[in-house]
């Protein structure tokens, strides 16, 4: 029994699992007040929030909206209890941080938009413009309500249940909204 | 439906909860899966392609990763919980394969290449030619047959079985028996702590054998003609031979030695507080089918696989 | 934008219709239309690609640092509800111990080979075998280098020796690989710990019996290895756990 008797082959360290295992140390240092714990938290989330914020808001906002989002969470560490994922957290506080936002400064403009004719506006063929603008840009153009259904549902994947509750509109008008975006998405497919 | 795959990311995501894509493999190519719950089977084709099929939840995503010599698949999900899918691939059959899961099993079938595989919680299986094997498992059993090259099984709670295989073996567990049949190796090494350890195969000719328990039996099967050195260690244990032995020199009632044929082979019994048994081939083969016939029952119950939705954060919101 | 004439009702069904949120009778009524009609069929392919497209978009980190300013806030903005200081201290002093620790024990381990304990468990002292009584493990490097050894000590020597039967860095690792176990324990799946614990007492049963009959008989080559054998065991299943505690959330 000379040589070694074989330890069980484990799975190596999955390097999409370490942000998971990082944010639990992080996020109770940051809670005691490290700062540069929670720098690494931010450098770890800042893609997917600002993705969020861009694309919820636009580009002019994102950046704002993302610090508004790192100062609130921050404020908020002592109450993120840990029995769900931190990026879970974060993101549900990104979203209310995004809808509180657009509450407080929505335009007749918008409120315009939101709900009603989506039919009409629907353009029986995508219409192909001449300078053809990159498919995650041509979101951030779809009005404000269609843009922010298409988000929380196509690319963050929530029930129309749930986007009903966020954004206080019937799970229909989710529906409603989330067809209308796609249809005019359409013209910004890259063929 | 073929996308070929340089040095780049694909994306493969479906809306609906099964996904289904072939691509090109770079031939040499290794594939990796790292799954955090669900199954993986591997099969293999003639193409030089992978088809990847999975089953998953609706707000997950799958992804192909190739990069210089690996493939790369993966299931997202945006907000980044870990999810339950079930993988189907059909490769290459050069292909190598190093796929890992948490809750699931995994089954490899006629893959040629080297196969790693370790799951913590399911059952690991690889059946076929493959060149070498690492195969593992914490809760589950794991088992390795027809490979060509050097294997390696474990199993921490259950147990560890190879069979058809010709290369180095070394096979382990702690709660579970250890079980070799068919065996063409002339280098094995198999030990557990608490469970039995059996052998059924070649001694050759200078090859070496060792075989350990604790608490377990060691029941090895010696071919008539074989020539082998045989060192026997006991604490609180038994021995008994189906043949008889030649006995020379000193022997304790505990440790001793002895030399079959030329002496050829070196092989190693020991179990602390055990039976070690030495039968002829064939002898007590029915006795293993039946225990593996009781086994495979036991092991048909119910398995119990979390694939409950991938989060629950109500009541947890900031 | 157009505003189609004569409106097809179908149109404004097609989400539904990829989302797989329609009722049976109205998805076969609709399949029945797809059949006759391209633009409906057109429309259905751009909006399953729409989807597609959505679910791959990549995030990117934005193009400013905006590390600084958030630095800046959160150094003047106090906590809404701040933390109790102890608590947060202790997490800090045990977290900053416990991942170098579970480096440092992981290297320590990776060093302590089989072989390491072998040549440690040949260095200690040793009565001189009883003639004929190490042959048959004689191929061991245990009992290889152990007749080479010079001869020994008295008993007491042997028994002090045979009681710590391999060396403190087996047990600085065993001691840290345990640590970083209880530390990690609440990222294990319940039951994957259970089985885990279960196994190492397993292992220590088993090592508490060997010792014991080392014990008793010091001078047996045989018991020692096994003894040494089912430690090195018990580091290879503590190594185990810990890896599944670091690596898996
Ligand atoms: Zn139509």
């Amino acid at each position: 029994m000379a040589a070694a008797v074989s330890g069980v082959t484990m799975p190596s360290v999955d390097p999409d699992t370490v942000p998971a295992a990082s944010d639990a140390i992080d996020v109770r240092l940051a809670a005691g007040g490290d700062a540069r714990a929670y720098e690494r938290i931010y450098r770890r989330h800042v893609p997917r929030i600002h993705g969020l914020a861009r694309r919820m808001a636009g580009d002019d906002d994102a950046g704002d909206l993302t610090q508004m989002i790192f100062v609130r969470a921050w404020e908020r560490l002592g109450s993120f209890r840990g029995d769900a994922a931190f990026g879970t957290w974060l993101y549900r506080l990104a979203i209310n941080v995004i809808l509180g936002r657009r509450a407080a400064t929505r335009t007749e403009r918008e409120r315009r938009d939101h709900g009603e004719g989506v039919i009409e506006a629907i353009p029986a063929r995508p219409a192909r413009s001449e300078h053809r603008i990159d498919f995650d840009a041509a979101i951030g153009r779809l009005p404000p309500g269609a843009r922010r259904v298409f988000v929380l549902h196509d690319i963050e994947g929530y029930k129309h249940e749930e986007i009903a509750r966020m954004l206080r509109v019937t799970a229909g008008t989710s529906k409603a909204q989330l067809h209308r975006a796609r249809m005019l998405m359409r013209a910004h497919l890259e063929r | 439906m073929i996308a070929m795959l340089a040095v780049l990311t694909a994306a493969v995501f479906s809306t609906a909860t099964h996904t289904d894509t072939t691509f090109v493999a770079r031939s040499g190519a290794r594939l990796e899966i790292n799954n955090f719950g669900g199954d993986i089977a591997v099969e293999t084709w003639t193409r030089n392609a992978v088809r990847v099929e999975a089953d998953h939840g609706a707000r997950v995503g799958v992804v192909v990763d190739a990069d210089a010599g690996v493939v790369e698949v993966r299931a997202t999900t945006r907000l980044g919980v870990p999810t339950t899918v079930d993988f189907r691939l059909t490769v290459p059959r050069g292909m190598s394969l190093k796929l890992t899961t948490i809750h699931g099993d995994i089954d490899v079938k006629g893959v040629e290449g080297d196969v790693e595989a370790s799951s913590v919680q399911g059952d690991v299986s690889v059946g076929g030619p493959a060149r070498s094997v690492k195969a593992g498992s914490v809760e589950g059993d794991a088992s390795v047959s027809g490979a060509r090259g050097k294997v390696e099984v474990s199993s921490v709670n259950a147990d560890a079985s190879a069979e058809h295989v010709a290369g180095p073996i070394s096979i382990s567990s702690v709660n579970g028996d250890v079980t070799l049949s068919a065996v063409e190796s002339d280098d094995v090494e198999a030990s557990t702590i608490n469970g039995e350890v059996r052998y059924e195969g070649a001694i050759r000719d200078r090859g070496s054998y060792r075989f350990s328990s604790h608490d377990g039996g060691i029941t090895v099967a010696i071919p008539d003609r074989a020539g082998a050195a045989v060192s026997v260690s006991t604490f609180s244990g038994g021995f008994s031979s189906a043949f008889p032995i030649p006995w020379s020199g000193a022997r304790r009632s505990n440790q001793f030695s002895f030399t079959l044929g030329n002496g050829g082979a070196r092989i190693e019994l020991e179990s602390f507080q055990g039976e070690i048994r030495l039968q002829r081939p064939g002898t007590g083969k029915d006795r293993m089918k039946e225990r593996d016939a009781e086994k495979s029952k036991a092991k048909h119950r119910a398995k119990t696989h979390d694939d409950g939705d991938d989060e629950s954060d109500e009541g947890n919101r900031p | 934008m157009t505003i189609t004439p004569a409106h097809d009702p179908w149109t404004d069904r097609l989400s539904e219709y990829v989302d797989g949120e329609m009722r049976p009778v109205d998805r076969e009524a609709l399949e029945h239309h797809l059949a006759g009609c391209p633009a409906c069929s057109v429309a259905l392919a751009e909006l399953r690609s729409v989807v597609a497209r959505a679910h791959a978009l990549e995030d990117r980190a934005p193009a400013d640092d905006l590390w600084p300013g958030i630095a800046t806030a959160i150094a003047a903005t106090p906590r809404r509800a701040p933390v109790a200081r102890p608590p947060a201290d202790w997490w800090r002093r045990r977290l900053d111990l416990t991942l170098p620790q579970l480096a440092a024990a992981a290297l320590v381990v990776a060093a302590l080979s089989a072989g390491t304990m072998w040549i440690a468990l040949a260095r200690s002292p040793l009565r001189a075998p009883a003639p004929g009584a190490t042959a048959p493990v004689a191929s061991s490097p245990a009992a290889a280098s152990q007749q080479t050894a010079p001869a020994p000590a008295s008993p007491t020597a042997v028994t002090a020796a045979t009681a710590d039967v391999v060396n403190p860095r087996y047990d600085r690792a065993v001691a840290e690989l345990e640590q970083a176990l209880a530390d990690g324990r609440g990222r294990l799946d319940p039951r994957t710990l259970q089985v885990l614990e279960q196994n190492l007492r397993t292992i220590d049963r088993a090592i508490g019996e060997a010792r014991r009959a080392v014990a008793a008989d010091p001078a047996n080559a045989w018991l020692r290895s096994h003894l040494a054998t089912t430690m090195k065991r018990k580091v290879d299943l503590l190594r185990t756990a810990a890896m599944l505690t670091a690596g898996r959330g």
